[in-house]
């Protein structure tokens, strides 16, 4: 909502300044987005006068000027064609900013002459894109008079952002009331709304289409018949006032819809009666009936739109636009009048589906004051008599529906309860009724009206927000909101182990990403059949919901070779998405990592990085998470992200907690990555159970005072054999005893036949009551290697 | 009586020594079994009581001095072969050293770490949702109609839904709120950070943020408290204690009354500071939950009220990590990651070692 400051004291009697209005209206709910006041900066700019302007002594195209401004004569020279003797423009002085070009003016010699100041063009006023030449003034303008009280740009425009709720102040007058209410003045009387009679019966008619449950789409309208009106080019204040906020002035009866529209906030609009056929009528369209609207679009109207139409034609869409048919020119002579109030959600409905924006509809859908169907009318003739002359007929109008009187009881110490802030019963009744509520007050109870005009006021919290934003915000007191008593837990084991994993996987030199919760349709199917779509996507690249989250990371392979990181460690945690999954969605840590990321020091392995450096990585995570990794489930993992051959799912109970291996070929050719990549996911919500746990239950350290002895062994076993098993295997022999099993070679080739590989298990054994006798130690390595023999067709290596 | 050598030549003699043999050899002419002091122990049998106690001493403190004396020189032998070997040994230390890659915490994670510390020092515990919702929760229950404009298709996505009914991205984290209220009796504290969606592209906007939310319902929070809690919230997070700030009446459906912050900023050669300067930067939206929220989740308004508030979390990081390009934060360029991540230790906490 743009207006500007003499325009406001038009509705306000005020002696505060711009900043303190400007400060207020922040303040009271009406944020300022923008303040132009071209005072400030178009200071420097006068009327000037060319005394002389002669032919430069170097260049074809430009003029030494002389020219006499209020502070001495100047040499400028001037490329300007219009540039000549005894012409009037407009001088820049040295050092002056000059708002076209943003570029401060210095004084500078060209071609050899040297040039002070400068004779602006409208371009580099901001005030068109005109560069032909030099702005010219009217003779009469005396040297020295200001550039913006030449054009009439003195008035600072004000510009706020109207909280949907406050379709009162989509009005200057409004606002004004607002900053009344607030103490920077008196509201003054509406010099438009007197009333005028009318001196004829007007020919035209308005009539309505609605009754019983529909009434409420229009609830009334009016209107009236002006007779042998002269339409012209508006006054100059007008024209001023509209360019000012950026609409461009048409002619004296459409500049007078547009007025009153943002100076009332009252939407309205006039037809050329000579145009009609007959009555006009509000009703709802037909199915494929059209209209061509002002903007010159012919709208298809559907059957829930409430349309206007005479006897032939439409001639416009309720609350959103007028006909262009029927439209007012300069060769108008006999206009017919509408002012009329809709459903602020039939006009939504209607604007939405044609995506036709207008000032109506913007006030119609955010409530208007459903009395202004009388006083609209009568503004509408007070500013057509007067600026167009013609005669009046008496004013016409439909039924009305009445609106109901909103009434509200109020306690007064909801301020406090609320609000808390203290303000006295007589004071928030003053700031109400200034506001143009209707108040009776009894003891701490109010029965207030709430006016017309403010539809937004529903119940007691909407009153105490008027009265604490018209007495101030900032006087709301602080309070020590410090809370030591009730403790509880901040986050649960879910959201602990949703947080804690970031901090334990970035520990392992990952970087953390926040990527899309979208992604490609194309890269997700081939991960996942069980695919959600996006209705709407932002773009066709990022139409489904993530099913996983690895084909994201991908991304960050290619992109980044380009910046020569060939290598990398990357990891999200977020939500992954699949109809199947409950709420749709599960959390997972996802990280992948390739290339070489000791990135080829001299002195370290030249490798990749590989299944088991992840699985390393992968371990030292869930550790850290204090999940029993010893005993974890290795099952082939279900999707086709992964290697089928290189990957394993990890289990404990029902649940698998993670997935980790190579990633699949076919998924990395898909997205042109060449190169092995291995990956982990883990479902950060099983980790729940692991994080319950409190750290206070950690068992006493026994201090074994027995020598531990360690046995090397070394089996042929079949390919087929799994080292977890030989390990948990032997590990069941006794659980007490031995203490760790550990691999330490593998073997498979040539010195070995082709079916079977060779694997050295080196086993650490402690003994619990005393130290062991050798033949203790004997028997138990007798136990393991009959154990590993038998379980898995193994035979020993001599 | 006295012993037919003396000491101090004895030990003279050992330390000129220049190779483990020679003091071994001097060694065996002493302590030997067939060595000096060995000899004439047995000898002292013949001797007086007397004499025997002192010569007994004697022998026994010569017998300490060489063996001490010896035990020394050797090691200093040992050491100065050792030393030598050193000379020999030397490397080129300035080659370098093996570069383990850093991991780092995101800026927004970071972020919501902050939070998560600060507001639980205030005793609010954290909850979070699903991000597809259902109309109910993510609009009419908070009291967003039908026909309000943040419904349209521009504004939200729409995911498909087998169940016929449509499902929305949630546009702000209040569904979480609702959820709440719907499961849990007041008194309730909670914030809820999380992801959030608008059908909106460009250079300030993304299709996908994070907001926070907070919730606080009981029988007497009220409007300071709130501003209160924000203040402090905001100096605690930005860690200035003097914190300009501007709180202003605003418009949400479901607070009433409805209030947003300002900080203060200036900016200078393109470098934001937070928290003093005539400029002024919102921060985030607020206000007592709309009477008409807490009936649609089944809370008697007339004996519960409380406050809500949500904030933007891409905009509270750039703001504190001084990054300057939104779309940054979503994007794979390592160094980006690398360049504004945060080591996993490095905690905000003022308490920090």
């Amino acid at each position: 909502m743009k207006f500007t400051l003499n325009w406001l004291k038009d509705h306000l009697e005020t002696a505060k300044d711009l900043d303190t209005i400007v400060e207020t209206l922040t303040n009271i709910g009406l944020e300022i987005e923008n303040v132009e006041d071209k005072s400030k900066s178009f200071n420097d700019f006068t009327v000037a006068e060319v005394l002389k302007a002669e032919q430069h002594p170097d260049a074809d195209r430009l003029k030494v000027c002389s020219v006499k401004t209020i502070d001495g004569t100047f040499q400028v020279v001037c490329g300007a064609p219009n540039a000549r003797t005894g012409m009037k423009g407009i001088f820049a002085p040295e050092n002056s900013f000059i708002p076209g070009t943003g570029l401060k003016l210095k004084k500078s010699k060209i071609r050899g002459v040297e040039s002070c100041g400068m004779l602006v063009s409208e371009r580099e006023m901001g005030l068109s894109d005109e560069h032909d030449g030099i702005i010219e003034v009217e003779t009469k303008h005396k040297l020295g008079k200001k550039f913006i009280e030449v054009f009439n740009l003195d008035d600072p425009v004000i510009e706020i952002n109207i909280t949907p709720n406050r379709g009162d102040c989509l009005s200057v007058r409004g606002i004004a009331r607002d900053l009344a209410a607030a103490g920077l003045g008196t509201l003054k009387e509406n010099a438009l709304t007197k009333s005028i009679k009318g001196t004829f019966e007007s020919p035209i008619k308005w009539e309505k289409a609605f009754s019983g449950d529909d009434e409420y789409l229009c609830p009334g309208v009016a209107g009236r018949y002006f007779k042998n009106v002269t339409n012209k080019e508006s006054p100059a204040w007008l024209q001023q006032r509209l360019k000012a906020i950026g609409l461009r002035p048409i002619s004296a009866l459409v500049d007078i819809t547009n007025y009153i529209t943002y100076d009332l906030g009252r939407p309205l609009h006039v037809y050329d009666a000579d145009k009609l056929d007959g009555n006009l009528k509000m009703r709802f369209a037909k199915k494929n009936e059209t209209c061509l609207t002002l903007d010159e679009e012919k709208r298809e109207c559907t059957s829930g739109m409430i349309v206007i139409s005479d006897n032939q034609q439409l001639h416009g869409i309720g609350g959103v636009m007028g006909g262009l048919d029927s439209g007012c020119s300069l060769d108008t002579k006999n206009v017919f009048l509408e002012v009329a109030l809709f459903d602020p959600i039939s006009v939504t409905k209607t604007g939405r589906h044609l995506k036709l924006q207008s000032d109506a509809r913007y006030r119609f859908e955010r409530g208007i004051d459903s009395t202004s169907i009388k006083w609209g009318v009568d503004a509408a003739t007070n500013m057509i008599s007067d600026l167009c002359g013609g005669e009046v007929s008496k004013p016409v109008q439909t039924n009305v529906l009445d609106s109901k009187q909103s009434k509200i009881i109020f306690n007064t110490n909801k301020v406090k309860s609320l609000g808390g802030l203290e303000i006295k019963n007589d004071q928030q009744k003053s700031i109400l009724e200034s506001l143009g509520f209707n108040i009776v007050e009894k003891n701490n109870i109010f029965e207030i009206i709430v006016p017309s005009f403010r539809p937004d006021i529903e119940g007691e919290a909407d009153i105490v927000e008027e009265i604490m934003r018209i007495y101030g915000f900032d006087k709301i007191p602080l309070t020590n909101v410090s809370d030591i008593h009730n403790k509880k837990n901040i986050l649960s084991p879910e959201l602990k182990s949703f947080y804690k994993i970031k901090k334990v996987i970035a520990n392992q030199g990952y970087l953390e990403a926040v990527t899309w919760s979208f992604m490609d349709e194309k890269a997700a199917k081939l991960v996942s059949a069980d695919v959600i779509e996006i209705k709407n996507p932002i773009s066709s690249d990022l139409n489904v919901m993530r099913p996983s989250n690895i084909p994201n990371l991908l991304n960050a392979i290619n992109l980044n070779k380009s910046k020569v990181i060939n290598y990398g460690k990357l990891f999200e945690v977020g939500p992954i998405f699949a109809a199947s999954l409950e709420n749709k969605q599960t959390n997972v840590a996802t990280a992948i990592g390739y290339g070489n990321v000791n990135g080829g020091n001299w002195n370290s392995i030249n490798q990749d990085f590989d299944v088991f450096a992840i699985k390393s990585d992968l371990m030292q995570i869930l550790k850290a998470l204090n999940v029993p990794v010893d005993n974890l489930i290795y099952e082939n993992i279900k999707n086709k992200i992964f290697h089928p051959g290189k990957s394993s799912s990890l289990r404990i109970g029902k649940n698998i907690l993670a997935n980790f291996g190579e990633l699949n070929p076919i998924l990395l050719k898909s997205l042109d990555i060449g190169h092995s990549v291995v990956a982990f996911e883990i479902f950060t919500d099983t980790l729940a159970q692991f994080l319950a746990k409190k750290i206070s239950t950690i068992s006493a350290f026994d201090n074994n005072p027995y020598q531990m002895v360690e046995r090397d062994f070394a089996f042929l076993f079949p390919k087929s054999v799994q080292a977890n098993d030989i390990i948990n295997k032997i590990k069941k022999i006794d659980k007490k005893i031995i203490n760790k099993v550990s691999i330490f070679d593998v073997y498979e080739g040539e010195k070995i036949e082709f079916d079977s590989k060779s694997i050295a298990i080196r086993v650490l054994l402690q003994p619990i009551e005393k130290t062991f006798s050798d033949e203790e130690i004997e028997n138990l390595s007798n136990q393991i290697i009959d154990t590993v023999i038998t379980s898995f067709a193994a035979s020993l290596r001599k | 009586m006295s012993l037919p050598v003396d000491a101090v030549d004895v030990k003279k003699r050992i330390e000129e020594c220049k190779s483990l043999q020679d003091v071994e050899s001097i060694r065996l002419e002493y302590l030997g079994k067939k060595g000096l002091i060995p000899s004439e122990m047995k000898l002292l049998g013949k001797l007086s009581i007397d004499e025997r106690k002192l010569k007994g001493q004697e022998l026994n403190k010569l017998k300490t001095l060489v063996e001490e004396t010896v035990n020394n020189q050797k090691t200093n032998i040992e050491n100065k072969e050792i030393e030598k070997k050193l000379q020999n040994e030397k490397i080129d230390v300035t080659l370098p050293q093996q570069e383990i890659t850093d991991g780092k915490i995101h800026p927004i994670s970071q972020t919501i770490f902050s939070i998560i510390e600060i507001f639980g020092n205030l005793n609010y515990s954290v909850e979070a949702g699903p991000d597809i919702e259902s109309d109910f929760n993510n609009f009419s229950a908070l009291n967003i109609p039908p026909h309000h404009p943040a419904r349209e298709m521009q504004d939200t996505f729409y995911v498909q839904n087998s169940d016929g009914e449509d499902n929305v991205l949630r546009t702000h984290t209040s569904p979480v709120q609702v959820r709440t209220m719907l499961k849990t009796k007041p008194p309730i504290k909670i914030i809820v950070p999380g992801r959030t969606y608008r059908s909106d592209s460009d250079s300030t906007h993304t299709p996908m943020f994070h907001q926070v939310e907070g919730l606080v319902v009981n029988k007497d929070a009220n409007m300071a408290d709130l501003k209160s809690t924000l203040i402090t919230f905001l100096k605690e997070f930005f860690e200035i204690d003097n914190l300009k700030y501007r709180f202003r009446p605003s418009y949400f459906p479901f607070t009433e009354p409805s209030a947003e912050m300002d900080v203060a900023f200036t900016k200078k050669n393109n470098v934001l500071k937070i928290g003093e300067g005539d400029e002024w930067l919102e921060i985030l939206g607020c206000g007592m939950v709309n009477p008409k929220v807490l009936e649609n989740c089944n809370i008697d308004s007339s004996v519960y009220q409380g406050f809500a508030f949500g904030m933007g979390i891409e905009r509270l990081s750039m703001l504190k990590y001084g990054i300057t390009d939104m779309r940054g934060l979503f994007d794979l360029n390592l160094k980006w990651l690398d360049h504004y991540g945060f080591s996993p230790l490095d905690l905000r906490n003022r308490a920090e070692v």
